[in-house]
């Protein structure tokens, strides 16, 4: 055991140690272990929240982009900051009516505006589908860190279930209180560690930043800019577009917006929260520098570039603290995706086929299926290839397909109804799957297109016949009832 | 009576009025991020000049991810819906 790993392990047991600690004197019921009681402030709100969005894809993935493919990473920086312009506006009303009618779940929300339990159940289905590939993606990241930082001791493997069994332990000891009380301290670390590393590494290796977008430039002209092909400006525009759809129909997301206290948290949480986003910069300029420093790293090895290049950098020690702060990057985002893909199988799916279970035992549940949850995703990391980014983009297209019936349901004058909104949901994700399944392009389905359409994200194909679908379906739906009305 | 009961009445419409039109004025500026950062973003799509030490386009984002908060904050202020809330 070096120096990193035991680095390391203390962060571990500084996380479980104060998830333990949080739960202390509160009874655990499931509305205190998902929604902590309903009553944060702006500042732990933001700090959930951005716990949630800032992952170990930031650490590992936004590197291995800025490596592996150049510009085309900034779209990170893009849609993060976008999403915000429209939680403005959304997540005050998605709050007001959670908190009117005592809602848990994004699932909730569905059932109760939709009067629909079974379209809860869909809804709970594609959420757990759309979380498991991105509590795949903290378990890859764990697994990188601890075994590069174990300096090759560690398998991969060996490391991928290390860290699936301390995620289990620590999310069935704490809930969500435990991962406010991470996420605040993951924060710190993370944001120091990342703007030493993006400052003191471009510093080292070049005398600067421009220096090193200079030489970068000088080897590969058309690194620094988004190409005419592949991930080009239709790519970047359309995904950006579809990520900021996307970006609250995650159920961990939807649900941290019940935490609040109220409803002004949000619309002031959003002024500061695209300044925020800035950090990922560093991270840009640390995978920059890794370009000519550790070069060869292909294909999923992208995701390496970061701690490759600090490995060659800097003493045993430096690469404990950065690996602990990685472990806590994945720690918090994953402890809040499993627990919530816990509580939707068993509040939002099996209580809905069992309804005389009680309250207290689906709390139990909820918490058994935990490690459940965890096995399936090791599964996962350990079978499936693709690099961090990739997978995040696949869970995106399909927690992508909830965003129509559900910008739908808060139109005051809404006629889709749950045929509707069931119908599209389904034939949204039949397409989603059946893209990626076939790897078609726009210009497959339509060949009068030009070629430049080609990169358009195939998720906004699934979009629109989703729409259609749901528009169609509702009407008919409501005809029917007309008819038999009379 | 009557006619303070229409004096009333016309105030009232004007208040609905004057918010509404601030509404309008958020809603405009809700939009002013996406054309910034996505729809200028073709004709910032180049490495040099490099600014602040970075590729023009990378620059270009970071502008725009500033000049989002800068919105926000304006639509704060602007927002009628928030001072309601301090009010109370």
């Amino acid at each position: 055991m070096n120096i990193a790993l035991i680095i390391i392990s203390v962060f571990l047991l500084l996380a479980v140690f104060l998830g333990i600690r949080s739960t202390k004197g509160k009874d655990m019921d499931l509305e205190q272990w998902t929604v902590g009681g309903r009553g944060f402030s702006g500042i732990f709100v933001f700090l959930l929240m951005a716990g949630e969005i800032y992952t170990t894809f930031s650490f590992l993935g936004g590197s291995g982009w800025a490596y592996g493919k150049g510009a085309p990473a900034l779209y990170v920086l893009m849609y993060i900051g976008l999403s915000y312009v429209v939680s403005y506006w959304l997540l005050p009303i998605i709050w007001r009516y959670a908190k009117e009618h005592k809602l848990v779940s994004q699932s909730d929300f569905f059932v109760s505006k939709f009067n629909s339990p079974y379209l809860g159940v869909l809804v709970a289905l594609v959420g757990v589908i759309g979380m498991l590939p991105v509590i795949v993606v903290q378990l890859k990241g764990l697994g990188i860190i601890v075994s590069q930082a174990s300096y090759g001791a560690i398998s991969m493997q060996t490391a991928v279930w290390i860290g699936a069994i301390s995620l289990t332990i620590y999310v069935m000891l704490s809930g969500v209180h435990g991962s406010a009380w991470t996420a605040a301290i993951k924060d710190i670390v993370m944001v120091v560690v990342i703007c030493f590393l993006g400052i003191y590494l471009p510093l080292h290796y070049y005398g600067g930043f421009q220096p090193m977008f200079e030489a970068v430039h000088a080897a590969n002209p058309d690194f620094l800019k988004f190409p005419d092909e592949g991930y080009s400006m239709t790519w970047v525009i359309s995904t950006v577009l579809l990520l900021v759809l996307g970006f609250y129909m995650w159920p961990q997301v939807f649900s941290s917006t019940y935490t609040a206290k109220n409803e002004k948290v949000f619309r002031k949480n959003a002024i500061i929260s695209p300044l925020y986003t800035l950090m990922l910069l560093f991270v840009f300029f640390v995978g920059t520098a890794a370009i000519l420093t550790v070069p060869g790293l292909e294909g999923e090895d992208v995701d390496l570039s970061l701690l490759r290049l600090s490995i060659e950098t800097f003493d045993p020690w430096v690469i404990g603290i950065i690996g602990g702060a990685g472990l806590l990057t994945a720690l918090v985002p994953g402890s809040l995706l499993i627990m919530n893909t816990a509580t939707l199988l068993a509040k939002n799916i099996y209580q809905v086929f069992a309804p005389k279970t009680s309250d207290k035992t689906i709390g139990k549940l909820a918490r058994l299926f935990v490690p459940v949850v965890s096995l399936l995703a090791v599964y996962f990391t350990l079978h499936g290839g693709a690099t961090l980014s990739n997978i995040i983009l696949m869970g995106y297209s399909l927690m992508t397909q909830l965003a129509p019936s559900l910008f739908s349901s808060l139109w005051k004058r809404n006629f889709i109804n749950k045929y509707g909104a069931a119908a599209g949901i389904i034939a949204g994700l039949a397409v989603v799957a059946y893209i990626t399944t076939s790897q078609t392009t726009l210009v497959d389905l339509i060949p009068s297109l030009s070629q430049s359409w080609n990169d358009v994200n195939t998720g906004i194909i699934a979009l629109v016949v989703n729409c259609v679908v749901m528009i169609v379906v509702s009407l008919a739906t409501r005809r029917n009832h007309g008819l038999a009305g009379k | 009576m009557i006619s303070s009961c229409a004096f009333q009445e016309k105030s009232n419409a004007k208040q609905i009025w004057m918010v509404k039109s601030k509404m309008k004025r958020l809603y405009f500026l809700t939009v002013i991020p996406f054309i910034g950062m996505l729809g200028f973003l073709p004709f910032a799509n180049r490495v040099e000049p490099f600014v602040l030490g970075m590729p023009f386009v990378m620059f270009w984002v970071v502008l725009w991810t500033v000049l989002t908060s800068a919105t926000l904050a304006i639509m704060y202020k602007l927002d009628p819906r928030n001072k309601e809330d301090e009010k109370k």
